[in-house]
C-alpha cells in the first residue's frame, strides 16, 4: 500500500514536470513563430510602401516639365526601387530566382538612375524613353494592385507566410495515409503568401515585355566575340592543349571528361589522371579557355617580380602579343595576375586574362581567359576627339593627376566607352577617373582601397 | 635604523620590477616574442583569434597546445612558410597581413571586403561541405553570380539569407566555422574563378525533387551538385 502511494507520488510529479516542460517548449516555440510572423510582415508592408512611393515618383516624372524637380522623382524611383527589392529579398517565396517582380524592380532602378543621371548632365529624355516610362508606370501600377491585394488576404483570411508543419494530429493521421504530399503549385487560390508572390509572378509575366536593353535586361545572350565560328570535337580541342602546353614546355597525359553548357560551352579535361588538375576548352574553335591546378603550394621561395616576368613569359609563350598588368594580388603562397590588351596604344579592359602563379617554384597554376574569348574582337577604336589637356578641364579643380591612359572601359551593360583613364588623388583619397574621349562625360569613378594583398576598386 | 631603510628600499624595487613585469606580460603584442609550444598568455589567444578567422578551429584559451601547434602549421602550408609550428616573426606577420582590412591613401580603415569573404566562405561550408574543391569554388561563384542577375538581391547577404534560397541557411549549418579549403575557394571564386560557368542555381540530384531546379538548363555536374542557369 505504502509502496503504490509512493509509485503514484513519482509519477504525478513526473507528470507535472513534463506538462510543464511541453507547456514552456511551446511558449517558446509561439514567441519564435510571433517574431518570424512580424518579421514577415514588416517586409512586407515596407515593400508596399516602397513599391508604391517608387510607383508616385514615376507618375510625377511622367508629368512633371521641371528638369530640377524630375532629378529628384527619378532618383526617388531609383531609391524606392532599391529599397522595395531589398525588402522582396526578405519575404519567403516559393523559388527564389524565378521572380519577375524582382527583375521589374531592377529595370525599374537602373533606368532611373540612368535618366536621373542624364538629366543632371544637362541631357533630355527622348520620346522612346517617354514611353518605357508610361509602360514602367503602368507595370507598377499593376504590381501594386496585386500587391495589395495580397496583403489583403494576410490580414482578413489570416493566409500564412509559408506552409505550416503539420500539428500531432495531422502528423499521426499522415502516418496512416502515407506521406503523400500534395503539388500545390496549380491550384487558383493561394495557401500561403510564399504561393501568392509565386503567383503574382506569373501574371507579372504576361504583361508586355519591356523594350529596354540594360544591364538588367531579361535576355542576355551576350555572344562570344573572341572564338573562330566553328565547332571543334573534344578530339581537337584535345589537340590544342597539347599544343598549347607544349609552347610551354609541359606535357600532361589528356584525358576528356564531360562537357559544359555556360556561356562559354566548353570541353572538360582532366589531366595527368588527376582530379585536381583540369583544363578546358571552348566548343567553338577548341580554344583553350581554362587552366587550373590545385595543388598544395610549399614554402615561398620566390619574389611578386619573380612571379610578374614568370607570368609574362607563360602569356608571351602562349601568344599574346602585348599585354598590360592591371593588378597584382599577393595572397602569400600565390599571387593573382590580372592582364588586359593593348591595342594602339590603349588598354582594352574588357578583354582581360587572369593568371595564378604559385609563390614555391614559379609555376602557373591557373590560367583563365574567358573574358578574354568573350569579348576580344577587331574594334575600330577612332581618335580622340578631345586632348588630355580638354579632357582634364572635366575633373575637380584640385583633383592631382598622377598618371593618364587611354583605356576602352567596360560597362555594366557590355557597351565600351573610349576613355581617358585619370589616377589621382585628393588628401586622403586616391581615385580612377574615366573621362569619355568624345563627350567629356565622366563614365567611371573608383575609389582605389588599399588592402594587404594589393590595391582594390571600390 | 639603516636596516630599516634597506628594507624599504628592498620593498620598493620589487614592487617596481612585479609592477614593470605586469606592464610588460599585459601590453605584449603579438609578434614581439616567437610563440612556441607551452607558451601561454594574451598574445596567444590573440594568435587562436586570428588563427580561427583564417579557418582554423581551436580553443582561444591562451594556451599554446597541440591544437594550436597544428593550427599554425596548417596555416604556414596554405601560406608559402615553413611548416614548423612556431608561430615566429614571418608566420605573425603573414597571419596579420591575412586577416587585416583596407584602408584608403590617408591609411584610415575603410570598411573590409574580408566580411564578404568570410560570408561567402561560410556558405560554400554549408552547402559543399565534402565536395571537391572545384565544387567548393563553383558554389561561391553561383552566389557571385546571382549579383549580377536581376532575379536576386544584389548584396551577398540578401542572396545568401534570402528565406528558402540555400538550405544550410534553414538548417543553420551556415553557423559552422569555414576552413581554410572553403576560405579558399571563396577568394579564388571572388578572384574571377567560375568553375560553374555562369551558373545561377545548384542542386543535389539525389536529394531534390523540386519542379523548378529541376526544369532550369543543365550547365554541369561536379561533384554531388548539378549546376544550372
Amino acid at each position: 500500500m505504502r509502496a503504490r502511494n509512493w509509485l503514484i507520488g513519482v509519477l504525478s510529479i513526473g507528470l507535472g514536470v513534463s506538462l510543464y516542460w511541453g507547456y514552456s517548449q511551446y511558449t517558446v516555440a509561439k514567441q519564435l513563430g510571433i517574431n518570424q510572423k512580424n518579421q514577415y510582415q514588416q517586409a512586407a508592408r515596407d515593400m508596399v510602401s516602397h513599391s508604391e512611393l517608387m510607383e508616385n515618383f514615376l507618375a510625377k516624372a511622367q508629368a512633371s516639365g521641371s528638369n530640377a524637380n524630375n532629378l529628384i522623382h527619378f532618383t526617388g524611383a531609383w531609391q524606392e526601387a532599391n529599397a522595395a527589392l531589398n525588402n522582396m529579398s526578405k519575404l519567403p517565396v516559393e523559388n527564389p530566382g524565378s521572380t519577375h517582380i524582382s527583375q521589374f524592380l531592377n529595370q525599374t532602378s537602373e533606368f532611373s538612375y540612368l535618366l536621373a543621371q542624364r538629366i543632371a548632365g544637362g541631357g533630355t529624355i527622348k520620346p522612346e524613353e517617354q514611353k518605357m516610362l508610361a509602360d514602367l508606370n503602368e507595370n507598377a501600377r499593376k504590381t501594386n494592385e496585386s500587391l495589395s491585394e495580397l496583403m489583403q488576404r494576410v490580414e482578413y483570411d489570416n493566409l500564412a507566410w509559408v506552409k505550416p508543419e503539420p500539428n500531432i494530429m495531422q502528423r499521426v493521421t499522415g502516418w496512416f495515409k502515407g506521406t503523400a504530399e500534395a503539388d500545390t503549385t496549380d491550384v487558383k487560390q493561394p495557401t500561403t503568401v510564399a504561393q501568392g508572390i509565386q503567383m503574382m509572378d506569373s501574371q507579372l509575366q504576361k504583361l508586355p515585355p519591356l523594350e529596354y536593353e540594360g544591364r538588367f535586361t531579361g535576355k542576355v545572350t551576350q555572344e562570344p566575340k573572341g572564338l573562330p565560328p566553328n565547332e571543334a570535337t573534344k578530339e581537337q580541342g584535345q589537340k590544342n592543349l597539347t599544343d598549347f602546353f607544349g609552347k610551354l614546355g609541359l606535357n600532361y597525359s589528356i584525358q576528356y571528361q564531360e562537357d559544359t553548357q555556360g556561356i562559354i560551352p566548353t570541353y572538360k579535361y582532366v589531366l595527368n589522371g588527376n582530379p585536381n588538375i583540369i583544363a578546358e576548352t571552348s566548343k567553338r574553335g577548341g580554344v583553350p579557355m581554362i587552366f587550373s591546378d590545385n595543388r598544395e603550394i610549399g614554402e615561398r621561395t620566390i619574389s611578386p617580380e619573380d612571379a610578374k616576368a614568370k607570368a609574362a613569359n607563360y602569356l608571351r609563350n602562349i601568344g599574346y602579343p602585348s599585354l598590360y598588368l592591371t593588378s597584382i594580388e599577393d595572397y602569400q603562397s600565390y599571387v593573382t595576375l590580372s592582364y588586359v590588351v593593348v591595342e594602339d596604344g590603349v588598354r582594352i579592359y574588357p578583354d582581360k586574362v587572369i593568371v595564378k602563379v604559385a609563390m614555391d617554384n614559379g609555376e602557373i597554376v591557373t590560367y583563365i581567359s574567358r573574358a578574354y574569348l568573350m569579348f576580344h574582337q577587331p574594334r575600330n577604336l577612332g581618335k580622340p576627339k578631345l586632348s588630355v589637356a580638354q579632357a582634364r578641364r572635366y575633373l575637380k579643380p584640385d583633383f592631382k593627376v598622377s598618371d593618364t591612359a587611354l583605356v576602352l572601359l567596360a560597362k555594366d551593360n557590355y557597351a565600351e566607352k573610349l576613355c581617358y583613364e585619370f589616377r589621382g588623388h585628393t588628401d586622403s583619397e586616391e581615385f580612377l577617373v574615366y573621362i569619355n574621349v568624345a563627350t567629356g562625360f565622366e563614365e567611371e569613378m573608383y575609389r582605389i582601397l588599399k588592402t594587404p594583398e594589393g590595391e582594390f576598386l571600390k | 635604523m639603516l636596516k630599516g631603510k634597506l628594507k624599504l628600499v628592498a620593498v620598493i624595487s620589487i614592487a617596481i620590477m612585479l609592477s614593470l613585469t605586469l606592464t610588460l606580460t599585459l601590453q605584449a603584442a603579438l609578434g614581439d616574442r616567437n610563440l612556441n609550444r607551452g607558451d601561454t598568455g594574451q598574445e596567444v589567444k590573440e594568435l587562436q583569434t586570428k588563427l580561427n578567422q583564417v579557418g582554423q578551429s581551436i580553443k582561444v584559451d591562451g594556451v599554446y597546445g597541440r591544437n594550436t601547434e597544428n593550427a599554425v602549421r596548417a596555416f604556414q602550408r596554405g601560406h608559402g612558410l615553413k611548416a614548423d609550428g612556431v608561430a615566429g616573426k614571418k608566420t605573425i606577420d603573414a597571419l596579420k597581413k591575412a586577416t587585416a582590412g583596407s584602408t584608403n591613401k590617408g591609411g584610415k580603415a575603410v570598411g573590409s571586403n574580408s566580411k564578404d569573404l568570410n560570408l561567402l566562405a561560410h556558405a560554400v561550408t554549408g552547402e559543399a561541405r565534402g565536395e571537391p574543391y572545384q565544387g567548393k569554388v563553383a558554389v561561391a561563384a553561383v552566389i557571385l553570380n546571382r549579383i549580377k542577375d536581376s532575379r536576386f538581391p544584389k548584396t551577398i547577404a540578401g542572396i545568401i539569407y534570402q528565406p528558402g534560397a540555400f538550405s544550410s541557411v534553414s538548417d543553420g549549418q551556415i553557423n559552422l566555422q569555414p576552413d581554410a579549403d572553403a576560405i579558399k575557394a571563396a577568394r579564388e571564386a571572388m578572384n574571377g574563378s567560375d568553375p560553374s560557368h555562369g551558373a545561377v542555381f545548384f542542386f543535389a540530384p539525389e536529394k531534390t525533387t523540386n519542379r523548378f531546379v529541376w526544369s532550369r538548363p543543365q550547365i554541369c555536374k561536379i561533384g554531388k551538385h548539378i549546376f544550372t542557369k
